[in-house]
């Protein structure tokens, strides 16, 4: 019984009709929460002690860094399936996870830089937690551009497969070697917030983090779907998706 | 005297006395052997290309001191993070060649097809790059260090660490030469997808010896140099075959 | 749960800190609605890739009828 779900988990065209119904909903749904928790943030969470209004940025720059981490393992597992089961959907599903988790990075280490400011003076500090995000992105930019670098789909998969399973052997080698080196550099490490946080900043915090992962899922699931729709272009299936979709526009074109 | 010899030299000419329960118990060494014998053979009739990582490592570390200061007390400050750094980037330059002449001639495929596991090819493959790269850095590094003006406590941490480390670095380094040899610009794309796993290793290494340097023990950062020499020794030559294989079935 | 500020202003003056606030949250919006457009671009970039396969079939269709 399990079986037969792993496989029908596998057929494109299954997940891309099962997926159709709760996108709206997952979507509008995460958006509420992130959009919710940053008013909370910006205009309901009391000024911090030390930091003053400036650790609001924390509500975006933690959650961002969780989910990009996430992300990046979400990444390899997929991609592991793929290659050991020759699974083409999860292959796709690494595929599309590295621009979404490269994004998420890239917010990390630009919200990181603008606290750093006013919070140490400078716009970069290499401090072991940025450095440590900074690698990251450099092992999602690899994935990326290995994807980039094979014309044949299947081979770009495996290959990318094989790089993101490598990279997770090493991101905690990675991060426990940043960590050391920072603190051999800066014995006095520096907390981005003080040691105890108020249940009214831990709140809102969670909330949003909780908001990140579900729209990483909608974002997961919704490029997921395109790239199928690109991949399985040839089937009668998703030509009869794409002509109802052109139909509807041309539709909604007239009675406009 | 070794029978084991005798046997892989039979397997070259086809024999026909050969039963399968016979091949199934072949030498493991066989593969490493032949393999290394080969490659040890390519890199001696090329010499002049030993000379290649080595006159890069020169000429690079003497442009510290043009670009950035003359002065002892500033050089000998970034010694230790500059001569690792700069070998960190001479065999990464060094990577590209290491399948690409066989995945072009045909005889890495012959390579993955012969019934011993990859893994000791691999592994063959992989001793002879660092013979011909991270050993002859390793040995010129105490040179560069007179000539960046490293104190002397420096220099036994500098050869410990770069040997445990150019080994790791040929390891890891196998893995993105494996996944990029079927590309045609596949050197650039290498350096990118092989930094980020590389940085431990220079953390560690260039640590190892600023700590002597300021006068502590380095004990902790060989240690650790040798865990993930002993890490990659294991895990990195079956993704290099893994790799080798996606990559010879184009 | 109370308004922390006093007045607009205040809000966006954030004690000093105002633009490093608000450009991170800038960037944020920034990152979620790439984020989004993504799929819905590769969507759009897909759906012309049928049409133009089934005028290109139509063609061929013309010119053996």
């Amino acid at each position: 019984m399990a079986w037969q779900w792993f496989n029908r988990l596998g057929s494109p065209k299954w997940f891309y009709e099962k997926t159709s119904a709760w996108m709206p909903w997952l979507l509008t749904l995460s958006l509420l929460i992130i959009v919710g928790c940053s008013l909370w943030a910006l205009g309901f969470a009391p000024m911090d002690a030390k930091q003053g209004n400036s650790y609001r940025i924390m509500y975006l720059h933690v959650p961002a860094s969780i989910v990009a981490m996430a992300a990046y393992y979400v990444m390899a597992v997929a991609g592991a399936i793929g290659l050991i089961w020759k699974m083409k959907l999860s292959s796709m599903v690494m595929k599309v996870a590295a621009p979404i988790g490269a994004t998420l990075t890239v917010l990390a280490l630009f919200t990181g830089a603008v606290w750093g400011k006013p919070t140490w003076g400078a716009w970069w500090v290499w401090d072991a937690r940025i450095t440590s995000v900074l690698i990251l992105l450099f092992l999602y930019l690899g994935v990326i551009a290995l994807q980039e670098a094979f014309v044949d789909q299947e081979m770009a998969d495996k290959a990318s497969a094989i790089l993101s399973l490598v990279g997770t052997v090493n991101i905690p080698i990675i991060y426990k070697s940043v960590d050391w080196w920072f603190t051999l550099h800066q014995p006095a490490s520096i907390k981005m917030t003080s040691s105890t946080i108020a249940p009214e900043m831990l709140y809102p915090l969670l909330a949003m983090i909780v908001g990140f992962y579900m729209f990483f899922c909608w974002a997961l699931l919704a490029a997921t779907r395109s790239e199928i729709l690109q991949r399985e272009f040839k089937t009668k299936w998703v030509q009869k998706i794409l002509m109802a979709d052109v139909a509807s526009k041309q539709a909604t074109g007239q009675e406009a | 005297m070794n029978p084991d010899n005798r046997k892989v030299d039979s397997v070259q000419q086809t024999d026909t006395k050969n039963e399968p329960l016979e091949s199934s118990v072949k030498p493991a060494n066989g593969a490493f052997a032949s393999t290394l014998r080969r490659d040890l053979l390519i890199v001696a009739r090329h010499r002049g290309e030993l000379a290649n990582p080595l006159v890069f490592f020169l000429v690079v570390i003497t442009m510290v001191p043009l670009g950035v200061s003359p002065s002892p007390a500033v050089l000998s400050g970034l010694a230790p993070g500059m001569i690792w750094m700069v070998a960190l980037l001479a065999t990464l330059l060094s990577l590209d060649g290491l399948f690409r002449q066989d995945f072009d001639d045909g005889t890495l495929e012959q390579l993955l097809l012969s019934p011993q596991a990859a893994y000791f090819s691999v592994m063959a493959k992989l001793l002879v790059h660092w013979l011909s790269t991270g050993l002859p850095l390793t040995l010129m590094a105490p040179l560069l260090g007179v000539m960046l003006s490293l104190p002397d406590t420096g220099y036994l941490p500098l050869i410990v660490s770069l040997l445990l480390g150019s080994g790791t670095l040929s390891l890891v380094g196998g893995i993105g030469a494996a996944l990029t040899v079927s590309l045609r610009k596949g050197g650039l794309l290498l350096s990118l997808i092989i930094m980020p796993l590389y940085m431990p290793v220079l953390i560690f290494g260039a640590s190892s010896v600023k700590a002597a340097v300021e006068g502590f023990s380095y004990n902790s950062q060989i240690a650790v140099l040798g865990a993930m020499f002993a890490l990659a020794l294991i895990l990195a030559p079956m993704a290099i075959a893994g790799a080798l294989r996606m990559s010879v079935n184009n | 749960m109370q308004f922390r500020f006093d007045t607009l202003s205040e809000f966006l003056h954030m004690a000093g800190h105002g633009p490093y606030v608000w450009v991170c949250y800038a960037a944020g919006l920034l990152a979620i609605s790439f984020i989004i457009l993504g799929p819905i671009m590769k969507h759009k970039k897909v759906v012309k890739q049928s049409l133009q396969l089934r005028a290109i079939q139509a063609q061929i269709k013309n010119n053996d009828a």
